[in-house]
């Protein structure tokens, strides 16, 4: 099953679809031709890569949206969005139990309280990003365990926001 | 005198010096007391000490530099001697000689010594009397033009006028004769002024093109004073070193013996005991000039240990025991070549800018003669609130061009996932031709230089584009299979696992 997604990395920007197949992936930007990228991971954060002829030990660590890299002894920072999710996350659906943002923002609003019991859709934390204000909600119903941000307070893209534990 | 054993030592330090005291400790059967701020509670030497005691909040003016809490802890824990690594306390006379009222050995040098070698002035008049060549010039000074001419023609040209206040390059002219100088000396005046509020100047021969070359000696308690042989210090930025190598790859060997004897006599001068380094420049012409000496272990220690064989930091240990030294001058030999790469988390092409941040991987390379020095293991973060150095990397050879070759596979297997660092830096140093040649000063590391280097290659962009989605891509499945319908699973697991995908998988 392919993946799009939107890359930046270095000053590129590009949209790239990947797939993965028997001894590896392919990778095509969006109406190009695939090239095939064998490789596998060595370990967690350990992956090789088989480039023009020559495999390519590459350090990666992925958390949301952006992704560490050090190839050749240089450090990457790319930022790899998924641009279906931007707008499901918008409605919190980051994830059972965590409510994070995919973009950077500032907290306007905390609605919810630690320890409220809530639906799933309630308002957990307002942040200002983009001009707008984007209303994060409770994926599931439960109760509020953390608030992890202050009004106020600027935050970083993957930002976590809030934990809920799920009720049964 | 204040050297006798001791049992339990008490290290006043950090990151990866402490944890090489520490090595060098229980090594020798001693026990460690290690102190840390409440950044530093899961750091490397703590958790391998025998006791810890967390000494302040994360500032090192409210730690590491608070010399009466550190006392206080080796009362409580009993420890009977105090090891200050470098940086920090470990210059500070007054801390030395508080640790030796107290009753604790100092595993350092007299106090005497280090106030003798602490002010510039003050130790440009003990090694002039001592008869070290030291940089020609004035400490006075200059009332007027006359004079300015009278003694600059004593110096010698090209001359350098230096604010009396001054420091940051102001105030500074270099003048190549007797012509320029009463204009260079206005403007130098005037600046002077403008900077400091103090208009005095006084004139240095300038030294041109020099080279960073330091002694490494070693006095025991009883009167012998031996050197180590020399280290090249000259690549630098931001007037801090990056590259030290071992021996300096142009040094004649009368040069070499001759700066060794100045170095010997520069610390018999101050009474020296222990380890300690002076630092020369060394002009284009082959004449030396003593700078200052650092009455201390030095960061780059390890590659003289590596082309001498004598660990110093057991030699630091031994001595301050009492015992004498157990080698003399003659037993001394250089062997092979070795280079220290010092690994900064910083980002060398936004002007070396400190990046503190997450190990996310952290892999040293390893192999034949490859050390890596660190106080780090994957998982942690570099603090931002002390100097950002993850390792020293260094590597020996038989021969320079062996050392250098082993210096960048190392560095090619130096997997560090999460900040930037001054890795790519060093490969392009190691393909410089002039640093190949050992043709290199201090004036080395250039902006022009750099803005060529330090691009990635297209293909590293490239592997590094693939490998970030790639990355990503494999994240979000695994993901996704773990949230598949149908698995009888907890919330708690649920959510448990997210978190660990949140964390990073891949």
């Amino acid at each position: 099953m392919g993946m799009i997604y939107d890359v930046r990395l270095e000053g590129r920007e590009v949209q790239l679809e990947v797939e993965a197949t028997d001894g590896g992936w392919r990778v095509r930007e969006v109406g190009g031709d695939w090239r095939v990228v064998a490789g596998r991971f060595a370990q967690p954060g350990e992956l090789l890569l088989v480039l023009d002829g020559r495999q390519r030990a590459v350090g990666v660590h992925s958390a949301g949206d952006r992704v560490s890299v050090q190839a050749d002894g240089h450090a990457f920072s790319a930022e790899v969005v998924d641009p279906r999710k931007v707008r499901a996350d918008l409605a919190g659906g980051a994830g059972e139990g965590v409510v994070a943002t995919p973009m950077p923002g500032v907290v306007v609003r905390i609605p919810a309280k630690v320890g409220q019991a809530v639906k799933a859709g309630d308002v957990i934390v307002v942040v200002e990003a983009m001009k707008m204000e984007n209303e994060f909600k409770a994926p599931v119903d439960g109760v509020v365990a953390s608030i992890d941000v202050a009004v106020g307070q600027a935050l970083e893209a993957s930002a976590i926001l809030a934990h809920i534990d799920a009720a049964d | 005198m204040n050297v006798r054993p001791f049992k339990r030592v008490l290290i006043a330090n950090r990151g990866e010096i402490a944890v090489r005291i520490l090595r060098g400790c229980h090594e020798r059967g001693l026990e460690v007391v290690a102190v840390y701020s409440e950044a530093d509670a899961d750091a490397l030497h703590v958790r391998q000490a025998d006791q810890a005691v967390c000494i302040g909040p994360a500032a090192s003016s409210e730690s590491y530099l608070v010399g009466e809490r550190i006392l206080e802890v080796a009362r409580q824990t009993g420890a009977d001697a105090i090891h200050p690594g470098y940086g920090f306390l470990s210059e500070n006379a007054g801390f030395a000689q508080a640790v030796i009222d107290a009753g604790l050995v100092w595993i350092g040098p007299p106090p005497s010594s280090i106030s003798a070698m602490g002010s510039k002035t003050a130790a440009r008049q003990h090694m002039d009397s001592a008869g070290v060549p030291v940089v020609p010039g004035t400490l006075e000074p200059v009332a007027d033009p006359d004079e300015a001419l009278r003694i600059g023609l004593g110096i010698g040209f090209p001359l350098m006028l230096k604010a009396a206040a001054g420091g940051g390059g102001k105030g500074m002219r270099l003048v190549h004769s007797a012509e320029e100088l009463p204009d260079a000396l206005a403007s130098a005046r005037s600046e002077a002024r403008k900077s400091f509020g103090d208009d005095a100047v006084y004139l240095e021969r300038a030294i041109i093109g020099p080279r960073h070359v330091e002694i490494q000696v070693l006095a025991d308690a009883h009167g012998n004073v031996v050197h180590l042989f020399e280290r090249d210090c000259s690549v630098q930025r931001r007037h801090q070193k990056v590259v030290e190598e071992a021996p300096c790859p142009i040094l004649p060997p009368e040069t070499r013996a001759a700066m060794g004897e100045v170095a010997v006599r520069a610390a018999k001068a101050v009474d020296y005991v222990g380890a300690g380094t002076c630092e020369f420049l060394l002009g284009a012409d082959g004449a030396f000039y003593f700078l200052e000496m650092n009455t201390r272990l030095q960061v780059e220690h390890p590659i003289t240990e590596m082309i001498t064989g004598v660990d110093l930091l057991q030699a630091q240990l031994r001595v301050a025991a009492g015992e004498p030294l157990w080698f003399t001058q003659d037993d001394l030999e250089i062997h092979g070549h070795a280079i220290e790469c010092r690994i900064y988390a910083e980002d060398a092409r936004a002007g070396f800018r400190p990046a503190p941040g997450p190990l996310h991987r952290y892999r040293e390379p390893t192999g034949p003669w490859v050390r890596c020095d660190s106080g780090v293991t994957e998982g942690m973060a570099i603090p931002v609130h002390y100097d950002p150095m993850v390792a020293k990397l260094v590597v020996w050879g038989a021969t320079r061009t062996e050392a250098i070759q082993r210096a960048r596979e190392a560095l090619r297997n130096y997997r560090l996932v999460g900040t930037p660092t001054s890795i790519p830096f060093f490969l392009a140093i190691f393909e410089d031709a002039d640093f190949l040649a050992g043709n290199y000063t201090t004036a080395f590391i250039r902006p022009e230089w750099l803005a060529d280097r330090l691009e990635p290659a297209e293909s590293t962009v490239d592997a590094a584009l693939l490998a970030s989605v790639i990355a990503r891509f494999e994240a979000d499945r695994s993901k996704r299979v773990e949230a598949a319908p149908g698995t009888a699973t907890s919330p708690w697991k649920r959510a448990a696992r997210w978190h660990e995908g949140a964390r990073g998988w891949a």
